[in-house]
């Protein structure tokens, strides 16, 4: 511990500066005056006692740094010394300092902001005991409960297993009814995840029966807004879906499970649960062996390696498969990490705009470069004297590099609050389905992150420039300063201008691609006309409607809507387009040869109609007929979108009238157009629509045509609901247009992130190419003017100036080009409809680049030309 | 450095400046100049401190913690620094002194062979 009260002492007298001094100093003086007085009694005359005193004593300066020295802070009292004079050099040359400060701040502040995501999102460990244990398990997106039971039975690499799916329930109580979004849960998940209840308990094996559910445990964050964080909340009772629930528990703080990316594929964007539920699986779950409707999640034994667990699985599954499947045919089970359920897909487009801000962080770098070389230039004459006075070239360097630090620590100083706006405004422009953003937050972790940003970009802009001012020769600097000679940028300027232009064509023809794919998408016919449609979301639980009544309210809602003025159709849909999606089935002609092979039957996603839904959602009729009320009570019907009629029935011009097998058999009344569905980037799916009162769900979509803005209907269409039943939560309300354009939101901010880099890395670089023009020009004058006095035209002067540019910017390109061939395959799975290395947007992008080029040069160029060679001259 | 030419004797051995201070702390508190008084005294002028040279040294052995420094005023305007050894300053000098006398004793054994 000896070392630590040392440091303790050492620190003191780094905070007591002046007290050490003022004492070292009166100590010293004292002594001084002691031995004068002792010089003067041992009778030395009074003036020469105290020189021989000082003589006695030695060199006080001297001594006085020595005994400073002792404490060890020299080297930092020596930065700060440096630092300030920095500062002071930097205040007086104030339009580069605010470039340079300005442009990197906005780097430094925008690669943190972005640091950030990525370190939440995807670095930290999640936060559950060994996350690095724990997967999900599915076959193609989900799982049924008796493979469920059967992998918890037979497979010894699990350890634990819950099963989960989203669930929604309606709040009712005080003030408006309220959509809560819950999940289902098996008892044990809590203690699978190693997450305790912050208040009360979790749920036990008992309540994990059906008939005993009706508990359940809330977030932390509807404890607080719903319940005013009162601890007396355990116990009370809430209307859920029309049933009575005790509350037995409030779950911490950040606990986000399932965060949607690790639900069930046919689960769209969903918000972070606030209220869990035992699982409670009624019989036909538990014995439905086609209901993929479950997500699950598992806790592999310690070292078992996740492709053993497969592999176990992949057998249970085939031995398991319901008889009359062949095992041959068994699906494959995917089994990922949580981790990478969790963030796989957002990964690469995360990582990807984290290069991007890279790269235009490197940028900033080099463009700093540029300008502290420009301006070390100017200051040759300084360096030279400094240099010629003795100070070593190690002093220049370090002085240079510590002015670059002070460079640094002012941008980074801007940085942070633009890190923290930056970050705030990541996480709410980001598109849905970005997991784990509630932890984004500028932290110690992120802060320290920025801070070694700050000196890892200190070195990158800093080191080149100090190297080369320190390399010159005292004698040729001052040469130069008197004579006025002229003096080519250097290699380094040129290398750097290069080096600009190169990330900046990186980065536009990223920005391109993705811009491209954008459009591309948005594009893409949807099979449907979204203008015009106002849609949102109800909720009719079990508990209070069934089948008939469900079918009849939407039925009413319908008719009542049709006649509200403006209102040219209005339907109700299990779930709207590009909304998320349903589980898929398999369906098969009732005439198939072959029901035993596999290959016969097509998945098919169902939608639950009202007879309108084609009408208002403008989806074309290509045969037959919608339903009818006619189409009521007698045998079951279906429409069917016209890929799906193809598949089913190959090579049958209209299957109108064809049937599909089932108990009883379903007819085929009509074929439509095909819809995207699900998704606009993804490829057409075939669906089949049954009419609601054949499947009637509990949770469905309105959509309401109009002839004019859809959005002026919302209090009309609201209160005819009410005025079926007034306790009934309207949620989601939005025009289908902005659903439309929600669906591509991810790709569009993708697009929008690197096109602002691209734009910022442009700017850069055509400040760069016009500094070091502008600079070759004024350097040149003298030739400049004696050319023009020996007779050269002006063209001939433009074009020397613009070929030099001309040549850096050709070079840039090049290399530029290169790199993108390079870097764009990273970007393959982010593109739709366009080639990593289309050639066109090659060309393009460099083509733009050039003449961003050739205009940041024409200026000085222009400057040349109306050089007057009698001033050039005379100003020798 | 340069010694204090005017005066005969010897420069203090290198490194034990150090073990001097402490040894003359050891008899109680001092200031600085009594310090280099007393050693030059008590080496009857032999030993000659360059006398500034102590208070490096001094600030060396606060950073140690082997001895503490206060202000004690000596008369109507004047203050000292007084420094006084710590239990840690006494331990060190001990070692210091029986490290030095085995060096000594083992130098004299090899210039005055017996």
């Amino acid at each position: 511990m000896a070392w630590l009260s040392e440091w303790r002492r050492r620190l003191a007298v780094l905070f007591h500066r002046g007290q050490f001094d003022r004492d070292l100093e009166e100590e010293m003086q004292f002594h001084l005056d002691m031995q004068a007085e002792e010089n003067r009694q041992s009778g030395i005359p009074v003036a020469e006692s105290r020189y021989a005193a000082r003589r006695q004593f030695g060199n006080a300066m001297l001594l006085k740094e020595t005994s400073d020295g002792v404490w060890g802070w020299e080297p930092v009292q020596r930065l700060v010394q440096d630092l300030k004079y920095a500062l002071r050099t930097l205040r007086r040359d104030p339009g580069f300092t605010a470039i340079a400060v300005f442009s990197l701040a906005l780097a430094i502040g925008a690669t943190t902001a972005i640091f950030s995501v990525v370190d939440s999102v995807l670095l930290r460990p999640l936060p559950y005991r060994e996350p690095e244990r724990l997967v999900t398990v599915s076959l193609d997106g989900s799982i049924t409960a008796p493979l469920f039971d059967a992998f918890r039975r037979e497979a010894r690499s699990i350890e634990q297993a819950a099963l989960f799916v989203n669930w929604s329930f309606n709040l009712a109580g005080e003030g408006e009814p309220q959509r809560v979004p819950a999940a289902r849960v098996s008892a044990g998940l809590f203690d699978l995840l190693g997450i305790q209840p912050l208040l009360g308990r979790a749920f036990t094996p008992d309540e994990d029966r059906s008939g005993h559910e009706s508990v359940v445990l809330i977030s932390q964050g509807l404890w607080k807004r719903q319940f005013g964080s009162d601890s007396r909340v355990l116990g009370r009772k809430v209307i859920l879906n029309g049933a009575p629930h005790t509350i037995i528990g409030v779950m911490p703080a950040g606990f986000q499970f399932p965060d949607g990316p690790e639900l069930p594929s046919f689960v769209g964007p969903f918000p972070p649960a606030q209220m869990w539920r035992p699982m409670a699986l009624v019989d036909w779950e538990r014995t439905c062996d086609g209901c993929f409707n479950f997500g699950m999640i598992a806790r592999l034994r310690r070292g078992i390696p996740p492709g053993q667990a497969r592999a176990e699985l992949n057998a249970i599954v085939k031995r398991s498969m319901p008889s009359g499947q062949s095992s041959a045919h068994a699906p494959m089970v995917t089994l990922r990490t949580l981790e990478d359920s969790v963030t796989g897909k957002v990964r690469t487009p995360v990582l990807i705009l984290f290069g991007a801000v890279a790269l235009a962080l490197l940028i900033a770098c080099v463009n700093v470069a540029n300008l502290l070389l420009a301006r070390g230039l100017r200051r040759r004459a300084e360096i030279a004297i400094r240099l010629s006075l003795g100070a070593s070239a190690t002093r220049i360097i370090r002085q240079l590099l510590t002015e670059a630090l002070g460079l640094a620590l002012c941008a980074a100083a801007l940085a942070i609050p633009i890190a923290g706006l930056g970050s705030r405004a990541l996480v709410a422009v980001a598109p849905a389905g970005l997991p784990r953003t509630e932890s984004v937050a500028l932290d110690a972790r992120v802060l320290a992150f920025a801070f070694g940003l700050t000196l890892i970009t200190t070195l990158l802009f800093g080191i080149a420039p100090a190297l080369d001012s320190a390399r010159r020769a005292p004698i040729d600097a001052m040469k130069a300063e008197t004579r006025g000679a002229t003096q080519a940028p250097s290699r380094l300027r040129k290398a750097l201008v290069i080096a600009e232009f190169a990330l900046s064509l990186v980065l536009l023809i990223s920005a391109s691609l993705l811009a491209r794919s954008f459009v591309n998408v948005s594009s893409t016919p949807l099979g449907f006309h979204a203008e015009n449609v106002l849609t949102m979301r109800l909720s009719l639980p079990d508990t209070k409607y069934d089948d008939q009544r469900r079918t009849a309210l939407v039925e009413q809602f319908a008719a009542n809507c049709s006649v509200l003025p403006g209102v040219t159709a209005a339907a109700a849909v299990s779930t709207l387009p590009l909304t998320g999606e349903s589980e898929g089935w398999g369906w098969i002609a009732e005439d198939n040869p072959n029901p035993n092979d596999p290959k016969s039957w097509t998945v098919m996603r169902a939608r639950a109609i009202t007879p309108s839904y084609f009408r208002t959602l403008g989806i074309r009729l290509r045969a037959g007929r919608e339903f009818t009320a006619a189409d009521r009570g007698v045998n079951p019907v279906a429409i069917v979108s016209q890929s799906a009629a193809r598949r089913v029935w190959p090579g049958v011009a209209n299957p109108v009238g064809r049937r599909f097998k089932q108990n009883p058999p379903v007819t085929v009344v009509g074929i439509v157009d095909d819809t995207r569905a699900s998704g606009l980037d993804s490829e057409v799916k075939p669906y089949i629509y049954v009419p609601f009162w054949q499947f009637s769900p509990q949770e469905f979509a309105l959509a309401v045509r109009s002839a004019a803005d859809p959005a002026r209907l919302t209090t009309a269409v609201k209160s005819e609901i009410w005025r079926l039943d007034k306790e009934l939560p309207v949620t989601h309300v939005a025009v289908m247009k902005q659903l439309v354009a929600d669906s591509i939101a991810s790709r569009r901010f993708q697009a929008e992130i690197m096109a602002l880099f691209a734009g910022f890395a442009l700017v850069l670089a055509t400040l760069g190419i016009y500094g070091i023009v502008s600079y070759s020009v004024a350097q040149r004058t003298h030739e400049i003017g004696i050319r023009i006095a020996l007779g050269a035209s002006r063209n001939a002067i433009l074009g020397a100036v613009v070929k030099e540019a001309g040549i850096l910017a050709v070079f840039g390109a090049g290399l530029g080009l290169a790199g993108a061939f390079v870097l764009t395959p990273l970007l393959r799975g982010l593109l739709y409809g366009v080639d990593v290395a289309e050639p066109s947007t090659f060309v393009a992008c460099a083509a733009l680049l050039m003449v961003v080029a050739l205009i940041a040069c024409l200026i000085p160029a222009r400057h040349a030309t109306k050089i007057n060679p009698i001033e050039a001259l005379r100003c020798e | 450095m340069q010694r204090f030419q005017n005066s005969p004797g010897a420069d203090v051995l290198p490194g034990t400046l150090q073990m001097l201070i402490l040894q003359t702390l050891s008899r109680g508190p001092l200031h600085g100049y009594a310090i280099a008084q007393h050693i030059k005294r008590t080496s009857e002028d032999q030993l000659q401190v360059e006398e500034g040279s102590l208070y490096p040294a001094l600030q060396r052995i606060l950073l140690k913690g082997w001895v503490t420094a206060e202000w004690v005023q000596v008369g109507p305007k004047r203050r000292a620094r007084v420094y006084r050894l710590t239990p840690a300053g006494r331990k060190q000098l001990a070692e210091e002194v029986s490290a030095f006398t085995r060096v000594m004793q083992a130098t004299f054994r090899v210039i005055q062979p017996a």
